[in-house]
């Protein structure tokens, strides 16, 4: 359509087709040299919003990682502890089919008596079992040990995670996936048992003979310093929150099972079987 | 009536220097072949006024016009003033495009994403702080990572909101400084300074024309002067008898005129109270950036503050007591709350003992949430729309322009095929003039050296 082609013209165009061929190139450079596709917002305005997307995506799925691996120490410290509990039942249960037996003197009763107080501090010592220097069974005070090792066995946490009321220690495994990964050192091993110098007035009453402080060698009482918290009746429980007993200890085998599903929380139960 | 045998060589005479003017002027057509703005000349020639022959003197007895040979008529330059108007229009355009394109590019670069160090990262690493408090709740190395992140993300934002108020700032000065009108022995912006030129140009031309000359090359200066003024605002030129313009801006959506050259005197004073005007051009497209209230940058800001204060809004809902203070503006003031910063272990991870992590947990879920995320993501798309779209725009603008441009070289510019040519045209021509003089000289020699010497 132009009828004169002047010499500006030729120029002017040449140099604009230079231009935009030069800077193809610039952006082309650009891109392998940093392997980039997207250096500015303007490239490519939906293809930055996605892979800015992408990036939490990534960012969220490494948490999740993280939280999944953290969980899982966690949960095989619980494990082992919980395995080493069991070991230590089973073995208080033989001794006490032992000691039950009539060919048991008192001086083998004597010792049985013994083992069992080393397999309590033993449980004691399992349940105190740490990962990253968190207690796992103290719900969530976790600095805090759920047994001191001795004679004193109430359990010093709390009951969150266990009580339905209050959440535990949770991790994030997934979007709005979340998952309580402690245990509650009240719901395996109770309270322990109160010193047996505390009875009820009824007790007392009824067999004058267990209110006289016992002094057999090797029995828990002597072993057991009068606790101020105890203020209930070690024999018939009588408001008694907790008491360790030897249907309750066969259980912690299942404990681990129990704890999966929700419904089968409990708030904790009063003991109301007759002591053995 | 006899005619003189000595008229021949006038006529020569009169084609000799015809052609010596018309090579002059081709002469100054290829020495400007490159100038800007430089429209081709050439000089128009006519039979000069012929020899009336009375009656009696033809064979038929009728009268006759002898012709006397060429004269030049005009030198004038050869341009189109409606190519001239549309080169103006898209001109206006294109440079309202490139502001508003190198203005948003700088307010794009502030972001600095995609990539590691833009606020979406800072965001992520928030949320994994979070994360890493939930593992690890009475950890006090996890607490004070969290507020260096918190703090971290604070800075992020009032850093990319400083460096986009500063790329408004730069877009409101460069528009001060072309717009700012001669006061006193300041000769003002751009526009003042050529203002002052077309005043000074107006004056010299109307002079020559009224005097009847054709300045070619002060009007080639003078329509360049308004290309240039065209780059800044949409233009209106007004043609006065003598010669002289009247040149204003003229607002693109109220059609309000504001002068620039009145006649013989710059009338440039400035934009309007509040440059509450759209005059197109470089000055649209800066106050389209800079603007405030209602520039683009500015509604830049206004999101990004709102991104902010959701964010204080939402940590602190979740959090359930003062994480983040937030002030005016608050995407310039984020920051962890002064009781955190002093002492980051009272950071609480959950509602009960030291080891419960609900409130980290909750915090780590809101990881994505579409008002903070996805609210900044979609700023972040959105800017990159509008420098794309300016970009666009410029390129369109540019690819106009150019071609208006091409239409205008094809008139006026120089085409140096076309002057050689002509300057073999007119060399044979000057030489042709020159051999019929050289006959003329010959006859006149035989007429007087060789006749009546009969018996000499």
């Amino acid at each position: 359509m132009n009828s004169r082609i002047t010499t500006g013209m030729v120029q002017r165009s040449v140099l604009s087709d230079l231009n935009s061929i030069s800077l193809k190139l610039a952006r082309t450079q650009g891109k392998a040299s940093s392997g980039k596709e997207i250096t500015r917002p303007s490239d490519n305005p939906f293809g930055t919003a996605q892979a800015m997307g992408l990036r939490q995506a990534m960012s969220a799925n490494d948490k999740y990682k993280s939280n999944i691996d953290d969980a899982t120490g966690w949960m095989d410290t619980t494990e082992s502890a919980l395995a080493s509990m069991s070991g230590y039942l089973d073995r208080a249960h033989t001794l006490i089919i032992q000691g039950a037996s009539d060919t048991a003197d008192q001086t083998s009763r004597n010792s049985i008596a013994s083992e069992i107080d080393q397999i309590i501090q033993g449980l004691k010592d399992s349940a105190n079992a740490t990962y990253a220097g968190s207690y796992l069974m103290s719900g969530t005070s976790t600095g805090v040990a759920p047994y001191a090792q001795g004679a004193d066995d109430t359990y010093k946490g709390d009951d969150a995670g266990w009580d339905p009321t209050t959440v535990g220690v949770l991790r994030e495994i997934g979007p709005g996936v979340t998952l309580s990964i402690n245990s509650v050192g009240r719901e395996l091993l109770g309270d322990g048992q109160p010193p047996m110098t505390t009875s009820c007035s009824t007790c007392c009453a009824t067999s004058p003979t267990i209110c006289a402080p016992a002094t057999a060698p090797g029995s828990r009482a002597t072993s057991r310093a009068p606790t101020t918290t105890s203020t209930r009746c070690w024999r018939c429980g009588r408001a008694m929150a907790h008491g360790r007993t030897a249907s309750k200890l066969r259980r912690i085998g299942s404990t681990r099972s129990r704890k999966r599903s929700r419904s089968s929380f409990r708030r904790p139960r009063t003991p109301t079987s007759p002591r053995p | 009536m006899p005619i003189s045998s000595f008229y021949g060589l006038q006529t020569s005479l009169r084609g000799l220097m015809a052609q010596q003017r018309m090579l002059d002027t081709t002469s100054h057509n290829i020495a400007n072949a490159s100038t800007v703005g430089y429209s081709r000349q050439e000089a128009t020639l006519a039979a000069s006024q012929a020899l009336q022959v009375p009656a009696g003197s033809t064979a038929s007895g009728s009268g006759a016009h002898l012709g006397s040979g060429v004269d030049v008529q005009s030198y004038r330059r050869v341009r189109d003033q409606f190519l001239d108007l549309q080169y103006r229009g898209q001109n206006t355009n294109l440079q309202e495009w490139t502001a508003r394109a190198n203005g948003l590019s700088s307010a794009e670069l502030s972001l600095s994403e995609p990539g590691t160090n833009g606020i979406n990262q800072q965001l992520a690493n928030f949320w994994d702080a979070w994360s890493k408090l939930e593992q690890h709740p009475a950890d006090g190395s996890a607490k004070q990572a969290l507020v260096e992140q918190a703090t971290s993300l604070g800075d992020s934002f009032a850093g990319v909101r400083a460096q986009m108020t500063a790329a408004q700032s730069a877009a409101q000065a460069e528009y001060d400084d072309i717009t700012r009108p001669a006061s006193g022995t300041d000769q003002g912006g751009q526009i003042a300074q050529i203002a002052t030129q077309l005043a000074d140009l107006n004056t010299t031309i109307s002079h020559f024309l009224t005097a009847g000359d054709a300045p070619n090359d002060l009007m080639d200066a003078r329509d360049q002067l308004l290309d240039k003024l065209s780059g800044y605002g949409q233009v209106s030129v007004e043609q006065l008898n003598t010669g002289s313009l009247n040149v204003s801006f003229v607002d693109k959506v109220t059609g309000t005129t504001y002068p620039i050259v009145t006649d013989m005197a710059s009338a440039w004073g400035g934009p309007p109270a509040g440059d509450n005007w759209t005059p197109g051009g470089q000055m649209g497209g800066l106050l389209g950036v800079a603007r405030i209230p209602g520039g683009t940058v500015d509604g830049y800001l206004n999101t990004l503050d709102t991104i902010a204060d959701t964010i204080a809004t939402k940590v602190n809902a979740a959090y359930g007591g003062s994480f983040f203070t937030i002030g005016t503006p608050p995407a310039g003031t984020l920051m962890v709350d002064a009781a955190l910063t002093t002492d980051p272990t009272a950071v609480t991870a959950g509602t009960g003992a030291p080891g419960s992590n609900d409130i980290a947990l909750k915090l780590s879920q809101m990881a994505g949430d579409p008002a903070i995320d996805g609210a900044y993501r979609a700023f972040v798309a959105q800017v990159g729309s509008n420098v794309n779209e300016a970009e666009r725009q410029q390129s369109n603008g540019q690819v106009l322009t150019d071609s208006v441009e091409d239409r205008r070289q094809s008139v006026a510019g120089v085409s140096m095929d076309e002057e050689m040519s002509n300057l073999i045209r007119f060399q044979r021509a000057y030489q042709a003039s020159a051999r019929a003089m050289s006959t003329m000289d010959e006859m006149i020699d035989v007429l007087i050296n060789r006749t009546g010497r009969v018996g000499l």
